[in-house]
């Protein structure tokens, strides 16, 4: 029996060592030491990390991973001719940058003119996400082949499905995270607090106001608190802004004074939910607390033919601009986190382009201005 | 915020909508107005088409002056298409316009 | 006529009208008055708006000369217009708000989910755009070669020029108040001339006489469809032309999108019903001028017929009474060139921007421009092609031209619309089908048109007038490819339909019951 038995396993033995079966598993194995790093995404850091890997599934003298910025990551020679090599990268893989298109370079084009250099040739593959070229994967080495070429391209397009698979992960957080903030928009401890203090403060001189102005702040509530559907118009988004400088104007007195400059064209324009509120309250802070004397705040609302471009100024303190973009970065919690939050929100929905403009320095108040487009696909005043 | 997932109340709202006979109620009878009056004043002015063209003595015959019944019958298309209009408007907002906010208060009323 | 008055009163109007563009805003709109409800733009506004834009030069000068040639058929004109809005309102406006789509092929965009289809109404929208940009730039150079002599292109480049300034500039943002200036300017412009003989006829010491001037015209010509005017086949050629205007006004791209701005239905159709009211204010007069011209300006019904608004203040008043109101009607016309191109200007701008240059721009300068540099770009392309055209082609009566916009939008979008909105089972495969048969048959009649179109009997009829069979031809195709093409309904086809007609809240500001 056991004769038997060792027969098989010797057997079992011999196929498990093809060399054939061997190359597959070194490069299965290569290949899952590199994924890690770029479940990262495609940074510097993580290129970095998985370059290793990847040069050892292609055994080339070096590669790098470059895109429109510049060179992410370089592993393989380093020394006099990497740095060489290093600056010349980005112009190598421009074509295929911009094309798509897999470039194979020769010794014109690459080398460095330094005999001892092991470069002389690189084959340059692109990194593609979504049909878009995000980057490329260059492979130098002393010669090229149909091989060599070809295996860069499969690395490429294996590096194309990782980072893919990264961004899918992102685009999950971000909405979870768009959620979260969408719910965290809706209320503001500090304006509630100042609200109904402001009310209190009615209740005895002036039953009648307090009144009132408990009613609009019941309004406002319901507004920022409803459930559900993440679209309103721009009317209704002005409305729910009337209330709030209503609110305030108890607290302020004479020294809020508010310009509205309206298009009419643009009310119907369906926007997400508070997204003026958040930077008027943000205004009326910075304008009025901790100051004395009058604040202004223009609220611009206008019509530019496929897009609605409202704005919110106030002449106070202002921001130190790193600040600001510290916080639009989503870098810090200083009290003006309403803006990262709508700023985030604006370009989650609409995209890059469309988030807050900011235009502040110290002591000369802040500007800031927002464009949404008239429409968007999916998006309707809800349902 | 269009693609839904499974479960979405969203969803469930359009789907009880369209299901919900009041919805289909308003609707039918909307089309069974607007369809109808809309077929109606389209005649109305092909069948003066016609008749200009092939009773030419009836629309030539002077009323007034030099007024002839076509022209008359003319100004009268312009007149009627006002006469539509308010007639429309006028139904929209007495009898339609209620029974919609019926309706949206219920889907409201079942989603809160 | 005197040429320097005249020039004087167009040149009052491009101030006025670029003065109000840019600065009307800031008069208009600054206060600090916290009420937003009451800035809404209101039907009557509204409706003034979309009544200064939608009157052209084929209103202001082509149907008078129309009626001058044809007699009393080319009221229909008059009629078809008003009918086209009544579609609109009752068929499309509603759901079309409801799909938050704010132009055509937003629609097309969000009720098929396809980008071709998309890409081809863009297409339509440009098409439409300039076979109706067209005439009013023959209508400016008419006009100024009846002012000052000039040759006719003069006039159409100034009007070219100074709208693609114009909307450049940012003049055509907030609309609503430009148009609705324009329309009571030109409604002032064409009435007081009329008004002016009324009261010397009144008055006695005048020798014309309205109704003389009726009689004196040859019986026929005040019966409709008669073939006075030499025009064939009037009973095919007054349906076409009928069913063009009625259904092609929903296609208009610069039509469509004015109705963006009302914010419910309530509001959209008090808005349909003044403007019916201002148009058919308006439309009173054109033919006044045209029974007018036949007693005093009889050499212009083979000739420039177009010209008769414009020539008939001298014919009647000879000396300075003549050249001021000759003046003030030229001004008049300009100002419907002005404001109906500058609005069909910024409409395609718009789509030429969205759809064609935002991608490409991005690319070129990797997300590194301004929105407004792509619009301005969009703005003189979208006058380039009309322009083109325009030195390119021969003489064509003004509304003519018109009425084959109208039969190319009748064609194309009015079955998109209106079986997108009213039937779920209408397919991407089915709309791009209907757009493209529907938009070639009827851009070749109009090609055909603009180069030469045959002279006589069936043929001209066919081409002149082609919406009585490009319509229904479209209509035709959509159903059918639809019927075969069930697996390209657009997913969400029913959840769609659904909201397009399920109606929307009331507003209302302090409510007990629960808010949406």
């Amino acid at each position: 029996m056991s004769g038997y038995g060792r027969g098989v396993f010797a057997r079992r033995r011999k196929h498990f060592g093809t060399p054939a079966d061997k190359a597959t598993y070194a490069t299965l194995h290569t290949a899952s030491l590199a994924s890690p790093y770029l479940r990262e995404g495609l940074t510097p850091a993580a290129a970095g990390k998985a370059s290793r890997h990847l040069r050892d599934l292609l055994g080339t003298a070096a590669i790098a991973i470059c895109d429109s910025s510049g060179v992410l990551a370089w592993d393989g020679v380093g020394g006099a001719y990497e740095s060489n090599h290093r600056r010349d990268a980005r112009s190598l893989a421009g074509p295929t940058l911009r094309t798509g298109r897999t470039a194979v370079l020769g010794v014109h084009d690459v080398a460095c003119g330094d005999p001892q250099c092991p470069i002389r040739t690189a084959s340059v593959a692109p990194i593609v996400i979504e049909e878009r070229v995000v980057a490329v994967l260059v492979a130098y080495s002393e010669r090229s082949s149909a091989a060599l070429v070809r295996a860069t391209e499969e690395v490429a397009r294996w590096v194309s499905g990782q980072v893919e698979l990264a961004e899918l992960n992102k685009e999950r957080t971000r909405a979870m995270e768009a959620e979260l903030r969408a719910l965290r928009a809706q209320i503001s401890p500090h304006f509630i607090y100042n609200a109904l203090a402001a009310i209190a403060s009615f209740v005895r001189t002036d039953p009648e106001r307090a009144r009132e102005l408990l009613l609009e702040f019941a309004d406002f509530s319901r507004y920022a608190l409803r459930r559900g559907g993440e679209f309103t118009t721009l009317a209704d988004e002005l409305r729910n802004v009337e209330r709030y400088l209503v609110l305030e104007q108890a607290r302020f007195g004479e020294r809020l004074t508010v310009s509205l400059q309206i298009a009419p064209e643009v009310l119907p324009v369906v926007v997400p939910f508070l997204v003026v509120q958040p930077l008027v309250e943000n205004a009326v802070r910075h304008g009025l607390e901790g100051t004395t004397g009058i604040g202004r705040i223009t609220i611009r609302a206008r019509d530019q033919i496929n897009e609605a471009e409202i704005s919110v100024e106030d002449d106070g303190a202002g921001s130190d601009p790193e600040v600001i973009r510290a916080v639009l970065a989503g870098e810090s919690s200083s009290d003006s986190i309403g803006l990262g939050n709508v700023d985030a929100r604006l370009r989650q929905v609409y995209g890059d382009a469309y988030g807050l403009v900011v235009e502040t320095q110290v002591d000369a108040g802040t500007k800031v201005t927002f464009r949404i487009p008239k429409y968007s696909s999916g998006v309707h005043a809800s349902p | 915020m269009s693609d839904t997932r499974p479960g979405d109340p969203e969803l469930t709202t359009y789907r009880d909508v369209q299901l919900s006979p009041d919805f289909s109620e308003l609707r039918r009878r909307f089309r069974r107005f607007v369809f109808p009056m809309t077929g109606l004043f389209l005649v109305w002015y092909f069948v003066y088409v016609l008749l200009a063209d092939y009773a030419p003595k009836f629309m030539a015959h002077k009323v007034a002056g030099n007024i002839t019944v076509g022209l008359l019958f003319g100004l009268g298309q312009f007149v009627s298409t006002f006469a539509i209009t308010l007639l429309y408007v006028r139904w929209a907002d007495k009898k339609f316009d209620p029974d919609a906010k019926h309706l949206r208060d219920q889907i409201e009323g079942e989603t809160k | 006529m005197s040429s320097a008055m005249s020039l004087t009163g167009i040149g009052l109007v491009i101030v006025a009208t670029i003065g109000i563009g840019l600065f009307g805003l800031r008069i208009s709109r600054t206060t600090s008055d916290f009420y937003v409800a009451s800035r809404a733009v209101t039907p009557r506004w509204n409706a003034s708006a979309i009544s200064g834009e939608y009157l052209s030069a084929a209103s202001f000068l082509g149907v008078a000369g129309l009626v001058l040639v044809n007699g009393a058929d080319m009221l229909w004109f008059s009629v078809g217009y008003t009918v086209g809005y009544l579609m609109l309102l009752v068929l499309v406006a509603a759901p079309l708000r409801r799909s938050g789509a704010y132009t055509l092929p937003d629609f097309a965009e969000t009720r098929f989910q396809s980008a071709m289809v998309r890409r081809i109404c863009s297409g339509l929208v440009v098409g439409i755009g300039t076979l109706y940009l067209l005439p009013q730039l023959r209508g400016a150079g008419l006009t100024f070669q009846t002012v000052t002599g000039a040759p006719p292109d003069v006039g159409a480049a100034v009007v070219a020029v100074i709208v693609v300034i114009n909307v450049a500039a940012g003049g055509m943002r907030s609309i609503t108040f430009v148009q609705a200036f324009q329309y009571w300017l030109k409604l002032t412009a064409l009435a007081t001339p009329i008004f002016v003989i009324l009261i010397a006829w009144r008055s006695g010491d005048h020798q014309i006489g309205v109704l003389h001037s009726l009689q004196g015209a040859a019986a026929e010509w005040a019966e409709p469809l008669s073939t006075a005017g030499g025009r064939d086949h009037p009973l095919y050629s007054t349906y076409s032309l009928l069913l063009a205007l009625c259904f092609g006004t929903m296609g208009l791209p610069h039509v469509l999108v004015r109705f963006y701005t009302n914010p419910d239905g309530r509001a959209a159709r008090r808005t349909t019903v003044v403007v019916l009211a201002l148009l058919g204010m308006f439309y009173l007069f054109p033919p006044v001028y045209a029974i007018l011209g036949r007693s005093f300006a009889p050499d212009l019904v083979t000739g420039a017929a177009d010209t008769v608004v414009l020539e008939l203040p001298s014919r009647i008043f000879p000396g300075t009474t003549g050249d001021l109101l000759g003046a003030l009607v030229a001004a008049g016309a300009f100002a419907a060139f002005l404001s109906t191109s500058s609005g069909l200007t910024v409409a395609i701008a718009g789509v030429i921007d969205q759809d064609l240059l935002r991608t490409r721009l991005t690319r070129l300068t990797g997300g590194d421009y301004l929105a407004v540099n792509s619009f301005r770009i969009a703005a003189l392309l979208a006058m380039t092609v009309p322009y083109v055209a325009f030195r390119l082609t021969g003489a064509l009566s003004l509304a003519d031209t018109v009425g084959l916009a109208f039969a190319v939008a009748a064609s194309t979008f009015c079955p998109m619309l209106v079986l997108g909105i009213w039937w779920r089972r209408m397919s991407t495969t089915g709309a791009a089908a209907g757009l493209i048969v529907g938009g070639v048959a009827a851009s070749a009649a109009a090609l055909i048109n603009v180069i030469g179109a045959p002279t006589a009997g069936w043929p001209r009829a066919l081409v002149v007038q082609p919406a009585a069979w490009t319509m229904p031809l479209a209509f035709l195709t959509v159903i059918v490819v639809s019927k075969l093409t069930p697996q390209s309904i657009p997913a969400g086809a029913a959840r769609s339909l659904v909201r397009l007609h399920t109606p929307e809240a009331v507003n209302v500001d302090r409510n007990p019951t629960p808010l949406p």
